[in-house]
């Protein structure tokens, strides 16, 4: 078990899904263990838009903290490497929010964490 | 609960990740239960389900197969583990991937893991996953396919674009 995934056990936030939120849950793994969370960012921020949580739960899941813990370094890097920082916070914007709140959550040590930038104005989003 | 389901003809991946997508799909059409069904839309060329009425929309072939069959068992086995992380993490990159290790996780898979007789999620992705990989590695070992399996790879090869690249499968 991840590092992150086993911290997230330990605080006991339990949910009961339904058929839909479990279909989303086996979606969300297949693209974490094949690898492919950097191709689905787009979707990512899609669902966070649309829910606060990936399986539209009121807490956040394993699922969550599986995907987080993915998603992490890649969005690490994605604003490290750019000069368009503005453009990917307008585009990643969702996920951030996610983020954000999920490494406060997990208590991650500051040299883990993504460093938001809160003040930064963003263009308004385009639905 | 009815879902408009579409198979993948993607160009922006090969031909044996749409292989082995189709063979889910076609699988979730047939065996679908516990008040799923599904329509046919031929007019997205991304594996999709989804009902438009609810907003709920599956994107990735293994969960709509569990979805069809209402199952979503074994998760975190070591068949789901391989499954995906080897088996799959290689359908994104098997025009790249070393022919060698490509083949030795089929044989891995093979003689480990693939069950024909078993109408479970876990075991049909690992299937499509293995099978879809190597066809002709795969008929080596078994010849004959249970017709469940051999209709759903005979639908899936009907929907999947042959490619000149995709002749090397």
């Amino acid at each position: 078990m991840s590092n992150l995934v086993g911290k997230f056990q330990q605080l006991n936030l339990k949910s009961s899904l339904n058929k839909e939120q479990e279909a989303v849950n086996a979606q969300w793994d297949s693209i974490v263990k094949s690898g492919q969370i950097q191709a689905q960012l787009d979707e990512l921020n899609l669902r966070l838009r649309d829910h606060a949580f990936i399986l539209n739960t009121l807490t956040p899941t394993e699922t969550d903290a599986a995907v987080f813990e993915s998603v992490l370094p890649v969005i690490k890097d994605l604003l490290a490497s750019s000069k368009d920082i503005k453009g990917h916070y307008a585009k990643y914007r969702h996920i951030l929010r996610w983020v954000g709140y999920l490494q406060e959550l997990l208590g991650l040590p500051s040299d883990s964490r993504v460093d938001i930038n809160e003040d930064l104005e963003l263009p308004r989003e385009v639905l | 609960m009815t879902l408009q389901v579409s198979f993948d003809k993607l160009k922006t991946h090969g031909y044996a990740l749409q292989l082995a997508n189709n063979i889910k799909i076609a699988l979730a059409l047939d065996l679908a239960k516990d008040g799923v069904s599904f329509k046919l839309n031929e007019e997205t060329d991304e594996p999709r389900a989804e009902d438009v009425k609810s907003n709920f929309r599956l994107f990735n072939a293994n969960a709509i197969l569990r979805y069809a069959l209402n199952d979503f068992e074994g998760l975190q086995d070591p068949e789901s583990h391989y499954a995906l992380s080897s088996l799959e993490a290689l359908l994104y990159h098997d025009a790249t991937a070393p022919k060698e290790h490509l083949e030795e996780n089929v044989s891995k898979s093979l003689e480990n893991y693939v069950s024909l007789d078993k109408v479970a999620a876990t075991n049909l992705i690992t299937f499509a996953n293995t099978y879809a990989l190597s066809p002709a590695h795969f008929e080596q070992k078994f010849a004959k396919l249970p017709e469940v399996l051999a209709k759903a790879v005979a639908t899936a090869k009907l929907k999947t674009p042959r490619t000149a690249a995709s002749f090397q499968h």
